[in-house]
């Protein structure tokens, strides 16, 4: 109760900051004030998994493959341009391993995939919209098994992440938000983000069922995450 | 020579933090142009080949593209030069799209430097400071992409001598995600292995401690300082004064008083401070070369 | 003074019904080298896991545990942390962060140490392992030797009294497992730490044990001396098979003299008991036909970059049908590369590889078999991972090749079973019999001993024999000598990009000196062509001996 707290206030300072922004400079700088606001999104997920996790090795391994697994696919699929299985480990991840988990494990996989592929104020809002795909994963949970649910989420995770990024784009080309220029990011962006969806359900399809038999066998055999 | 690199991570992340900022709050072209050429000395003098020509190649495109598009969405503006289907092309709009453009790259261009300096090891530090299960997440993530990459390789390999030739066109991404499937299996079973290693060596007792290889040192001190300082000064000017260009509905320079020329002083001397250490530590070395 | 004691320990796994460990006794002394033996699956992990606390695996125990004469069980989670090591047999999995030095600090960091004591102790251990200059290389840049020996610099950090190693250098080449024994020897001897080391392969440390503890399923089925241990072990086929070359000659001589434990003693044996007036024995008739060049290499020239260097360089090479070709050098000689050339996953810059006589592009023909047999399998059960493969390559479900291999590889009581939770040597059968589904005509063979033990070595000379016989021609890549020696027909020597001898398997290790079998270093200017054990029993019994 006290983490959902914390997160909740973390929050509204996220948004009054965006307030604040139209304060005191007259609503100018919305590309930092967005980024500040994204990082700071990110810090309350990060503090429960932090206090939920301290001194438990095998749920801190598991992410951190759940992670470098993401991480791994964004590289080995590189043969086809956005069809990456990121998001869909990602939701995996939120699905078994609750929603603070997929939340790390969507940004840091946005993190340290950035550390092969390169830095830019992007990460921060890939890191942010990676880690809340997973946490709503969490948030849905088991019900993701159903394959009518798998669908509609790969593509509302793969329209979500197309509308955030895009809205990156447009407020550090002009410094400031205009609907028209958004509008036209994100039409050209379509394809794209069709892309996104598509890959979603393939790879959810695909490895979300042995997946989830082979982290049973894990918890099974290891005692992984038995204490849930 | 990578001497700006060897600061402490602290002193690094305070100075990048403190010059993307700044870079993102600024609308005026001669801080962006200073911001971009101290950046991409900088960038030259820590690679040194030919991806770096094709960077500025890349910056240039993305200049162009945000100068030329701007005009098509935005109409503002007093000077009205041409029209294109009986929409205003104005001055103002492309100076406008040009300064945006600069900016952008600035920032961009600050980023890939932090993004070359800020190694893994500095990442971690940075994570483990306040949050050491996600400091260990990071750390541990890294070990397992390079061993999760190899693996891969091998097990692709062999699932190719095992499928093959019929059905073409899908085979390769049957053959991708046939051995994914299995490389995740292999990521299970490992960490099985991995988190029993850890507890055998005494995670999860209390009082943990935090050990790394950085040594903070004077100059880091002055680094925090400088940075901080000028982000405060900067802060305190965008509020008070005007450093930023007014575009729209005509072009409007900032006052040249005292305050903003100190301001582009102190611009000045934070972006050109990493390629001068650069230059300065390798005509040092050349000097001591030349006297063996 | 003992510092472990187990008493009458039994141990059943969670959810299944027959105990793998069964009454053990067991106790060890302080600063003993205590070895433990047995083949794959005999339940030495388990003993092992049970000793550590923080590794004890879920199930049900009777008996005690006692280190220093407290219950494991009651045991301070501090005093088991930083008092008793362990060493896993894998060497990637064990190591948890990305850097040397991280991964040396982290025990002490998990202990609570202060910066100055971490710098300091990590300092001593880096030098006293020769680490130094890897200190600050990324963890995964290391060699599978470097790999184990850092986990064991790691857990030697933590200065623990008691290190236990379960089979430490299973998954290493012959050299780096030296390198690594030898570390542990001196670990022992300089600074008098307790050893418990399991094993299924006893050649490297046979002389260094002080006491040897031999397990077989579930049960101690010797303790004692490592001298003894042949002549108690004798009548129990299945076990001496791990034992040392000399080892098992004096079990089966069954000499009035104390065992052999290494190859200058067993010399000396050889010569106050053999006699050598027949010296040599006739080879048996080849049966290969030499003229039916199934696959031939001209030429080739290989590397990985650009740049790079040349692995292979005017490499020539031709192996017969039915024949099986055992390619030995040494570690990085570049044997796996010319694996990978032959089975067409890398294609060499320069060169021609023909099979049977054809210049060809698919590679159908050919199977290879990897070094970790498991990446064979992608499905969750063998089962379902064998019918998938069938039905991608159009076979019937209830085809009878698929049977047939399933019956002659004794596949049926694993068949339910996840391909990680099988032995080294059952995994191996398994994926053999999965590669042999595309009936290929070709089988390659790479490090096929690396790890498994002693008794699947021998069963897997009989597979391969068997498939010999059917026609299959088999090249083997091997830094085994001695399974090189007793499976294959012919053997090359690869060394500097090529191919520098190539001849029948006994002329090419007697006519080598040093890198040869430890059955021709036994017998070296005694017996001329004697290179496997049972050469030595022939020769034996050709000069009126009897066993």
């Amino acid at each position: 109760m006290k983490n959902r707290i914390i997160q909740i206030t973390v929050l509204i300072i996220s948004g009054m900051l965006a307030v604040f922004n139209i304060l005191l400079f007259g609503g100018k700088h919305y590309s930092a004030a967005t980024l500040l606001a994204a990082f700071l999104a990110c810090l309350p997920f990060y503090f429960s998994f932090e206090r939920q996790n301290y001194g438990k090795s095998k749920e801190i391994m598991m992410i951190s493959i759940m992670t470098a697994l993401s991480v791994c696919g964004r590289i080995v699929f590189g043969f086809i341009p956005f069809f990456k299985p990121v998001t869909a480990i990602t939701i995996i991840s939120g699905m078994y391993l609750g929603y603070s988990a997929g939340f790390v494990t969507g940004s840091f996989s946005a993190l340290i995939s950035n550390i092969y592929f390169g830095h830019g104020p992007w990460t921060i809002f890939q890191m942010c919209s990676w880690g809340l795909i997973g946490c709503l994963a969490g948030v849905i949970g088991k019900k993701l098994e159903n394959k009518i649910y798998i669908i509609f989420f790969s593509i509302f995770s793969g329209t979500i992440f197309s509308v955030i990024m895009d809205l990156w784009t447009v407020l550090n080309i002009e410094g400031k938000f205009s609907l028209s220029r958004y509008m036209a990011v994100f039409m050209s962006g379509i394809p794209v983000t069709v892309t996104y969806s598509v890959s979603n359900i393939i790879f959810l399809m695909l490895m979300q069922k042995p997946f989830g038999r082979k982290l049973e066998r894990a918890k099974l055999k290891y005692g992984i995450f038995k204490s849930k | 020579m990578k001497l700006f690199s060897g600061l402490h991570p602290i002193a690094l992340i305070v100075f990048f933090s403190a010059v993307i900022g700044i870079s993102m709050f600024t609308m005026n072209p001669i801080l962006s142009i200073t911001a971009i050429a101290g950046g991409l000395i900088f960038k030259f003098m820590l690679i040194r080949d030919l991806s770096f020509i094709k960077e500025i190649l890349c910056y240039l495109i993305i200049g162009l593209v945000v100068t030329i598009t701007n005009p098509i969405f935005s109409h503002n503006g007093k000077t009205v030069l041409f029209f294109v289907n009986d929409t205003p092309v104005t001055k103002e709009s492309i100076i406008y799209g040009g300064c945006a453009a600069l900016m952008l790259i600035s920032v961009l261009c600050w980023f890939s430097c932090f993004s070359y300096v800020m190694t893994s090891d500095k990442i971690i530090y940075l994570f483990s400071g306040v949050a050491p299960v996600l400091g260990l997440v990071i750390s541990s993530s890294l070990k397992f992409v390079p061993a999760m990459k190899k693996k891969y390789h091998e097990i692709y390999s062999v699932q190719k001598n095992l499928i093959n030739e019929n059905s073409k066109n899908l085979s390769k991404l049957l053959l991708a995600v046939k051995s994914f499937s299995s490389l995740v299996t292999w990521a299970i079973e490992h960490t099985a292995d991995t988190s029993s290693s850890m507890s055998s060596r005494g995670y999860g007792l209390k009082n943990r401690t935090s050990f790394n290889l950085f040594r903070f040192r004077f100059i880091d001190c002055l680094i925090i300082f400088f940075g901080a300082a000028s982000f405060i000064y900067f802060i305190f000017m965008i509020r008070y004064e005007n450093i930023n260009f007014i575009f729209y509905p005509e072009i409007i320079y900032p006052k040249k008083n005292i305050g903003y020329l100190i301001f582009c002083i102190i611009w000045l001397l934070i972006v050109s401070m990493p390629a001068f250490t650069e230059i300065k530590g390798e005509i040092k070395w050349k000097l001591l070369r030349s006297k063996i | 003074m003992e510092i472990i004691k187990i008493k009458n320990l039994s141990f059943t796994f969670e959810g299944r019904e027959k105990a793998v460990l069964n009454n053990i006794d067991f106790n060890i002394k302080k600063g003993e080298f205590a070895v433990l033996y047995g083949p794959s699956g005999c339940g030495k992990t388990t003993l092992l896991r049970l000793i550590k606390k923080e590794m004890n695996p879920e199930g049900k125990i009777s008996g005690s545990i006692l280190y220093k004469g407290i219950n494991i069980s009651k045991l301070d989670k501090k005093t088991s942390a930083s008092e008793i090591g362990y060493v896993m047999q894998n060497p990637d999995s064990q190591i948890i962060t990305d850097k040397v030095w991280h991964e040396i600090a982290f025990g002490l960091e998990s202990l609570g140490h202060n910066r100055d004591f971490i710098r300091r102790r990590t300092a001593e251990i880096s030098s006293f392992f020769g680490i130094n200059s890897w200190y600050r290389k990324e963890t995964y840049k290391l060699s599978g030797g470097q790999k184990q020996l850092l986990n064991l610099a790691a857990v030697m950090a933590i200065s623990p009294e008691v290190i236990i190693l379960d089979e430490p250098v299973s998954q290493l080449d012959p050299f780096a497992a030296r390198t690594f024994t030898s570390m542990i020897e001196r670990l022992n001897r300089e600074l008098g730490i307790t050893v418990i080391m399991a094993e299924h392969n006893l050649e490297n440390i046979f002389s260094i044990a002080d006491s040897l503890t031999v397990i077989d399923i579930g049960k101690v089925i010797y303790s004692g001396a490592p001298v003894n241990c042949a002549e108690a072990l004798s009548c129990n086929s299945k076990i001496i098979k791990g034992l040392p070359v000399y080892a098992q000659l004096h079990s089966m001589l069954k000499f009035n003299e104390p065992c052999p434990l290494n190859i200058r003693e067993a010399s000396n044996m050889i010569r106050k008991n053999f006699s050598n007036k027949i010296d040599a024995i006739e080879d048996k008739n080849n049966k290969i036909n030499f003229e039916n060049k199934i696959i031939e290499l001209k030429n080739i020239c290989f590397r990985y970059e650009k740049n790079g260097p040349d692995i292979l360089y005017g490499l020539n090479m031709s192996v017969n049908k039915g024949e099986i070709y055992g390619i030995v050098g040494g570690n990085g000689s570049g044997k796996s590369t010319l694996l990978s050339v032959i089975s067409g996953q890398n294609t060499p810059y320069s060169g021609k590889i023909l099979i049977t006589g054809k210049k060809i592009k698919s590679f159908s023909s050919i199977s290879v078999l990897p070094q970790n047999p498991v990446t064979v399998f992608t499905g969750e059960t063998i089962e379902e991972d064998f019918q998938w493969y069938a039905n991608y390559l159009g076979m019937d479900k209830s085809d009878k090749r698929i049977k047939n291999l399933i019956y002659d590889f004794d596949l049926t009581e694993i068949l339910k079973s996840h391909p990680y939770d099988l032995s080294g040597g059952e995994c191996q059968k398994a994926a053999i019999a999965k590669i042999l589904m595309k009936d290929p005509d070709i089988i390659l063979l790479d490090e096929p001993t690396k790890g498994i033990d002693a008794w699947s070595k021998e069963k897997l000379i009989q597979i391969l024999r068997n498939l010999a016989e059917g026609g299959k021609t088999i090249i083997i890549v091997t830094h085994d000598n001695e399974f090189a020696a007793e499976t294959a027909d012919r053997c090359a020597l690869l060394f500097d990009r090529e191919i520098i001898s190539q001849d029948n398997t006994r002329e090419f290790f007697s006519s080598n000196e040093f890198y040869t079998t430890c059955a021709k270093s036994m017998t070296r200017g005694f017996y001329k062509k004697a290179v496997t054990l049972k050469d030595i029993i022939d020769l034996y019994k050709a000069n009126g001996g009897t066993l």
